[in-house]
């Protein structure tokens, strides 16, 4: 097993898996990446399985240790990264870059976008659960102790895990629709008698500005009080990352990939599936508005961007 | 389970929401807990995962993956016509130590109830519970059942940290947390048991369709079963 300490965490950097949707019914959301495209980008880069755990850096990046050698990329929110060692220089984003032991990683501020992933060859080893391998802050399991990361702290990884990937990949061109798109295309949900049309209409017409008590639960919006019809008669039901609640402030909360699994307030629309990594990129006081899109159009919407994330190598997990 | 009984609908576009009723009363609770079993036993490939509440049942699926996803729910839910798939009940017993120190809360809800605190715990733990579904934060149930007269108002100023094992009231649900939260239940004891540890074999003490049982127990016990289960660890 090769290591690599922490140095700084920074604000908030916690182990990172994909999601994994599969026992919600414990009240368990799915948890993983807040943009699970920058992980996979990220991990295929290295020639990892695209769920291999990763570190997700919040705002501002981490500072860590290499005590052996490793590759690694950075994805994600954009931020500077410096190697210290023998040879110090700038790491390009979004490109494999090897490190030698006793190299130090120095990401900086992260600067447009909110996340940004510190990918390991091999990835970064961690005891698995029922629930995956990410961290569960919340219930504090997953990951690297069920909590986020601390100076001193000793993350293992096996580079032997990794598939040398042989192909030059422009693999930033996901920075783009990641950091630069602030127009998330929703599914709207019948009305019925949760919302009238004018409220409805409101909220496809505001821009809404994120607020900053937004996090892995959910990005709370501000903006456009959107009126609901139901307020106190809503009963409990399951949610999913990217629906969108409206409580009785009409201030619409956007659920987050740590979400409570059931919630009592009632949704106006889902964010669709092609556009939930760009939740994770949004940073407080950013703009975004939401346009509306069918069942059908998501779909083929979801359909266009695995073509184009399958111009990417993926690693194919064996079937045991 | 005749086709006019539920009704599904897109949340979102990889999500289907079925409801079985509009009213939270025990018929649909069966539904939906029928439903739930149903799936989970039919859908081989687990190609979907499930959210119950208490009238509607999230279903999730991967949309390039699963073709047709309405149909092959419907197919499902009436593969058994008379809705009678085999229900089977775990009784969970939780003990609980309604002692001060765990029960800020009681002497409120007994004024509330208009009853001696020793009379609320002889009916909380004297009734007959069942987890209508598992939501919200690991590892909590949604039980009902609560006797009537012991539902009391949610605190005007939640607490910024209730204790793992806390068991409240709100309204007319009782509960108990899984892990230290704020929150605005009103506390009226706590359970040594852990409801929710993800390295267990069965990370969730409770399961929706669950029957419970609260048990009284004293400081002695409970600090023995806490001993128990921390050093089982």
């Amino acid at each position: 097993m090769h290591s690599f300490s922490i140095l700084e965490p920074g604000m908030l950097t916690t182990v990172q898996a994909l999601g994994f949707p599969h026992h919600v019914e414990m009240g368990v959301p799915e948890g993983g990446a807040a943009d699970p495209l920058s992980l996979i980008v990220g991990n295929r880069v290295l020639g990892n399985f695209d769920s291999a755990p990763a570190l997700e850096c919040t705002l501002t990046g981490a500072t860590v240790r290499f005590q052996e050698v490793a590759t690694i990329a950075i994805t994600g929110g954009e931020t500077y990264v410096q190697l210290e060692g023998a040879s110090s220089r700038t790491l390009q984003p979004w490109n494999p870059h090897r490190v030698n032991a006793g190299d130090v990683v120095r990401m900086g501020p992260i600067t447009r976008g909110c996340r940004t992933y510190l990918c390991v060859a091999g990835g970064i080893a961690v005891r698995s659960t029922l629930f995956g391998d990410s961290t569960n802050l919340r219930a504090g399991f997953g990951g690297f102790h069920g909590r986020a990361l601390r100076a001193g702290d000793t993350l293992d990884f096996d580079p032997a895990e990794a598939r040398p990937v042989n192909r030059v990949m422009d693999a930033d061109r996901f920075s783009p629709q990641l950091l630069d798109r602030r127009t998330l295309r929703a599914v709207e949900l019948p009305l019925a008698d949760r919302f009238d049309p004018d409220g409805a209409d409101r909220f496809w017409r505001t821009e809404f500005t994120v607020s900053n008590q937004s996090d892995r639960t959910g990005i709370r919006l501000e903006g456009a009080s959107i009126p609901t019809l139901c307020a106190g008669r809503m009963i409990s039901e399951g949610m999913t990352p990217g629906a969108i609640q409206v409580p009785e402030n009409g201030q619409p909360i956007v659920l987050g990939v740590d979400h409570p699994t059931t919630g009592g307030y009632p949704v106006l629309a889902c964010i669709a599936s092609v556009d939930l990594a760009i939740l994770g990129q949004l940073r407080p006081r950013d703009k975004v508005r939401f346009e509306p899109v069918s069942v059908s159009d998501a779909h083929r919407l979801l359909r266009a961007h695995y073509q184009q994330l399958g111009k990417f190598p993926k690693r194919e997990v064996p079937i045991r | 389970m005749p086709p006019s009984a539920y009704e599904i609908s897109w949340f979102g576009d990889r999500c289907l929401r079925v409801c079985f009723g509009e009213q939270n009363t025990p018929e649909t609770r069966v539904r939906v807990l029928s439903a739930f079993r149903l799936i989970e036993s039919e859908d081989f490939e687990k190609r979907f995962s499930l959210t119950p509440a208490y009238t509607t049942l999230l279903v999730r699926f991967h949309p390039l993956a699963v073709r047709e996803p309405e149909r092959t729910l419907r197919t499902i839910l009436e593969s058994h016509p008379s809705g009678a798939c085999e229900v089977e009940f775990n009784l969970i017993e939780i003990p609980v130590c309604y002692d001060a120190d765990f029960a800020p809360d009681l002497e409120s809800v007994a004024s509330h109830a208009g009853i001696a605190p020793p009379e609320v715990v002889r009916r909380h733990s004297g009734a007959a519970y069942q987890v209508a579904f598992v939501g919200f934060t690991p590892g909590f149930g949604y039980l009902t059942g609560l006797p009537a007269e012991l539902a009391a108002p949610r605190l005007p100023n939640p607490r910024t940290r209730v204790p793992a094992g806390s068991v409240g009231i709100a309204g007319d649900q009782t509960g108990i947390y899984p892990s230290a939260t704020p929150g605005g239940w009103r506390l009226i004891g706590r359970t040594p048991l852990r409801l929710f540890d993800a390295h267990r074999a069965n990370p969730s003490l409770l399961s929706i369709g669950d029957s419970v049982r609260f048990r009284a127990i004293d400081r002695a016990e409970f600090e023995s079963i806490h001993r128990t289960i921390e050093g089982s660890v």
